[in-house]
C-alpha cells in the first residue's frame, strides 16, 4: 500500500483523541501502581542504604546492610533453601500440571469448562482455610497417619509430614498448581491437532511426535507457569509460616524477622532488595524468551 | 497380478459417525502412478475416505490395501503414505528446511543426505532460498508448496492431497494445479486428492471418483465423466445438464414427458416402447433457432458473457431449458417463442 505523506505516519485528530481517551482510561491503575508499588519499593532501596543506631533509623548511605547479607551463612541457608522449595514446587507443579492440563486442553470435549472451573475452585477458598485443611490431613494424629496406621504401613505417626520443609512444599504445591495449569492449558489449546496428526502421518509414532511437537509447543506455557510458581514460591510468606514449623527458615519469613522482631529495617531491605534482583532477573530472561518464542527477533 | 507399491485398494470399506454413513460400501481400485480425485459436495465423506487410507480413520468394515498387503489397523505412521493436509499443518515453531526435512529424520536418514535430499526438494518447488524462513514468513502459495514438499520428499507410496489448493486463490489456483500435475509427471507417484472444485478434478485427474453421500457414483476418466456422466447427480454436478424425463415411443423415438415434443435417441439397446427414462443434454449441445424441429420454449432469459450467450426458456411443461451458443449465433427476443434443438448423438439415458 502507498503511503500519502512520505514522512512519519500522520494521527488523526479523532485517532489523538481516542488514544487520550484510553491513557485516561488507564489512569487509575497507572496511579495505583505508582502509590502501591513504585514508591513502597523506592523507599524499600533508600533505607537499604541507611543505617540503624540505638534503634533508630539513620540516613546516609552505607553499603554494610548489603555486606552483611553475602557475609551471613544463615542468611544464605535461607535463600538458597528457599530457592530449592521454589525449584522443587515449581518441578512437581510442571509434572502434575501438564497431563492435567493436556487432558483439559485435548480429551475433556465438552467438560473443559467444568474441568477449569474445578482446577481454579481453590482459589476461591481462603488460603488459611486451606492450609488448615492440610494440617488437618498431615497432623501426627491427622488422616494420612491415622490411615498408615490402621493399614499396619506403620506403628508410630510420621512426624515429618507437617512443620516440615516436606509439608512447607506440599502446601505450596497444592496452592501453585492452578497457576501452572491455566497457561499450560493456553498453550496447549493452541497446538492444532493436524500438526500433531501430520508428525504421526510423516512416520513419528506417539512418543516422538510428543516430544517434536508437542513438547516444544507448549514451551511459552510451561516457561509462563514456572515464571508464577518460582517467583511466588520464592518470596512465600503465610504457607511456610503455617506448615513449615519455624525450625528451617525460608528467606520471606527471614525478612518479616528482620523488620518486626529485630527492628532492623535497612537489614532488612537488603535483604529484600536482593531477592527482588533474582526475581526481576528471572522475569526479564523469561520475556526475553517468550518474545522469541512468539516470533519477534531478538 | 503382482501388486506395485503404489497400488491403492479399498474393499467394501464403511464408516459410519454416530449411526450416519459417512462412508457407505465403497470399493475402488487406484493403479501405481496414477493421478485419481474424489469429487464430490462438501460433507459427502471425501475427507474421511481419504483419512482411512492415511490411518487416522480405521474403517468400521472393509478393507484398506496398499500395495496389495492390507494396513486397515496399522497406524498412520506404520503405513507408507503421505498427507497434504487441508490446512497444510506445517510445524510453526520450525523453518521451511525443517518442516520438510521432519519425515526424513523420523525415517531416521543420515544428515548429509537429508541436507540433499530438501535442497532438491526446494529446487523443485521454487523454493530456492526460503529454507531458513519460519512458517510465519512465507506466503500462503509457498506454505502450500512447503506441505507438498514435506509430504514428497519421504517419497511415499501413495501422496494424499485434501483440498490442496482449496485456500489459495484463483489465479493461484491455476497455477498450481499446474505445477501439481508437472510434479506428477515427474515423480510418478500415486496421488490422491479430495476436491469439491469440478474444474480441479478435470484439469488434474487421470480418473475422478465422483462421490455423493458416502457413496462412489461413478469412477471413470475426466472425458468419460463429463461426455457420459453415470448418473443424474454425476450430471448435475460435473458441468451442466438439461435432464428431461421422456417416454420411448418407438424406435431411436422418445417423447418428453408433459409436453408432447418429440426427440431422437441414438445407440443400441434403447428400451422398449412405453418404458420410462431420463435423457441428458449439455447446454453447449443445444441451438436455439427461430424455427425448425425441435422442443418449442418461451425465452425467460438472456445472459451474455463474452464469447458465449446462455439463453435461457420455459417449455410448455413448465421445465426449464439452457442453451449454450457461440454470441455471434441466432439471438431470440425475450418472450418470443423459439425452438431449442439438439442431434440425437449429444442427448444420452442415465439411470433414473
Ligand atoms: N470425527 C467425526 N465425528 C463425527 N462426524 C464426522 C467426523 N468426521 C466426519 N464426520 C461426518 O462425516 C461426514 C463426511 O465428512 P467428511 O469426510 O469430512 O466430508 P468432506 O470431506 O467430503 O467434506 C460429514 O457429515 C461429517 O459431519
Ligand atoms: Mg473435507
Amino acid at each position: 500500500m502507498e503511503r500519502i505523506s512520505g514522512g512519519s505516519p500522520t494521527i488523526l485528530p479523532s485517532q489523538r483523541r481516542r488514544r487520550r481517551f484510553a491513557l485516561a482510561g488507564l489512569a487509575p491503575l497507572v496511579l495505583w501502581q505508582l502509590v502501591f508499588f513504585v514508591v513502597p519499593l523506592l523507599i524499600l532501596l533508600v533505607i537499604s542504604f541507611w543505617t540503624m543506631r540505638n534503634y533508630r533509623l539513620e540516613p546516609g548511605f552505607s553499603l554494610e546492610n548489603y555486606r552483611a547479607v553475602f557475609a551471613d551463612p544463615a542468611l544464605w541457608r535461607s535463600l538458597v533453601l528457599s530457592l530449592e522449595t521454589a525449584f522443587f514446587v515449581t518441578l512437581a507443579c510442571a509434572l502434575l500440571g501438564y497431563p492435567v492440563a493436556y487432558f483439559i486442553a485435548k480429551k475433556a470435549g465438552r467438560f473443559r469448562i467444568v474441568l477449569l472451573i474445578a482446577v481454579i475452585a481453590p482459589f476461591w477458598i481462603s488460603i488459611v482455610m486451606r492450609i488448615s485443611a492440610w494440617r488437618i490431613l498431615l497432623g501426627e494424629n491427622g488422616v494420612i497417619n491415622q490411615a498408615l496406621i490402621s493399614l499396619g504401613l506403620t506403628s508410630e505417626p510420621l512426624g515429618g509430614l507437617l512443620y516440615s520443609p516436606v509439608s512447607t512444599a506440599i502446601g505450596l504445591v497444592y496452592a501453585y498448581l492452578p497457576l501452572y495449569v491455566l497457561p499450560l492449558y493456553a498453550a496447549i489449546d493452541r497446538i492444532q491437532d493436524s500438526w500433531i496428526d501430520a508428525a504421526k502421518d510423516l512416520n513419528a509414532g506417539p512418543v516422538r511426535a510428543f516430544l517434536e511437537v508437542t513438547l516444544p509447543l507448549s514451551l511459552p506455557g510451561l516457561v509462563v507457569g514456572a515464571v508464577f510458581c518460582f517467583i511466588f514460591g520464592l518470596g512465600e510468606f503465610v504457607t511456610p509460616a503455617l506448615l513449615g514449623g519455624g525450625k528451617q527458615l525460608l528467606i520471606a519469613q527471614i525478612i518479616q524477622d528482620e523488620f518486626q522482631r529485630r527492628q532492623d529495617w535497612p537489614g532488612g531491605a537488603a535483604i529484600a532488595m536482593v531477592l527482588l534482583a533474582i526475581v526481576f532477573t528471572l522475569l526479564l530472561l523469561s520475556m526475553r524468551y517468550l518474545r522469541i518464542a512468539s516470533g519477534e527477533r531478538p | 497380478m503382482t501388486k506395485r507399491a503404489g497400488d491403492i485398494e479399498l474393499v467394501k470399506v464403511s464408516k459410519r459417525y454416530s449411526g450416519a454413513a459417512a462412508v457407505d460400501d465403497v470399493s475402488i481400485a487406484i493403479e501405481a502412478g496414477e493421478f485419481v480425485t474424489v469429487l464430490g459436495p462438501s460433507g459427502c465423506g471425501k475427507s474421511t475416505l481419504l483419512r482411512m487410507v492415511s490411518g487416522f480413520v480405521e474403517p468400521d468394515e472393509g478393507d484398506v490395501r496398499i500395495g496389495g498387503a492390507s494396513v486397515t489397523g496399522l497406524p498412520p505412521y506404520r503405513r507408507d503414505t503421505a498427507m497434504v493436509f487441508q490446512d497444510y499443518a506445517l510445524f510453526p515453531h520450525r523453518t521451511v528446511a525443517q518442516n520438510i526435512a521432519f519425515g526424513l529424520r523420523m525415517r531416521r536418514m543420515e544428515k548429509s543426505q537429508i541436507a540433499r535430499k530438501v535442497d532438491a526438494m526446494l529446487e523443485l518447488l521454487n523454493l530456492a532460498g526460503f529454507g531458513n524462513r519460519r512458517i510465519g514468513e512465507i506466503s500462503g502459495g509457498q506454505a502450500q508448496r512447503v506441505a507438498l514438499g514435506r509430504a514428497l520428499v519421504v517419497e511415499p507410496a501413495v501422496l494424499l492431497l485434501d483440498e490442496p489448493l482449496g485456500a489459495l486463490d484463483l489465479k493461484l489456483r491455476k497455477q498450481m494445479q499446474a505445477e501439481l500435475k508437472g510434479i506428477h509427471r515427474k515423480l510418478k507417484l500415486t496421488f490422491i486428492a479430495v476436491t469439491h472444485d469440478q474444474e480441479e478434478a478435470l484439469n488434474l485427474s487421470d480418473r475422478i471418483a465422483v462421490m455423493n453421500a458416502g457413496r462412489i457414483e461413478q469412477f471413470a476418466d475426466p472425458e468419460t465423466i463429463y461426455n457420459r456422466p453415470a448418473s443424474r447427480f454425476v450430471a448435475d454436478f460435473v458441468g451442466e445438464a438439461n435432464l428431461f424425463d421422456a417416454t420411448v415411443i418407438g424406435p431411436g423415438m422418445a417423447q418428453l414427458v408433459g409436453d408432447g415434443s418429440t426427440v431422437a435417441l441414438s445407440g443400441d439397446g434403447l428400451p422398449p416402447p412405453g418404458s420410462r427414462l431420463t435423457l441428458a443434454v449439455r447446454p453447449e449441445a443445444i441451438a436455439v433457432a427461430a424455427t425448425g424441429k425441435g422442443v418449442a420454449a418461451i425465452i425467460e432469459d438472456i445472459l451474455f458473457s463474452g464469447s458465449v450467450r446462455r439463453i435461457v426458456g420455459r417449455l410448455a411443461n413448465g421445465q426449464r431449458v439452457t442453451a449454450m451458443q457461440p454470441a455471434a449465433a441466432f439471438t431470440p427476443a425475450l418472450g418470443q417463442s423459439a425452438v431449442f434443438a439438439w442431434t440425437a448423438e449429444a442427448a444420452w439415458i442415465i439411470r433414473p
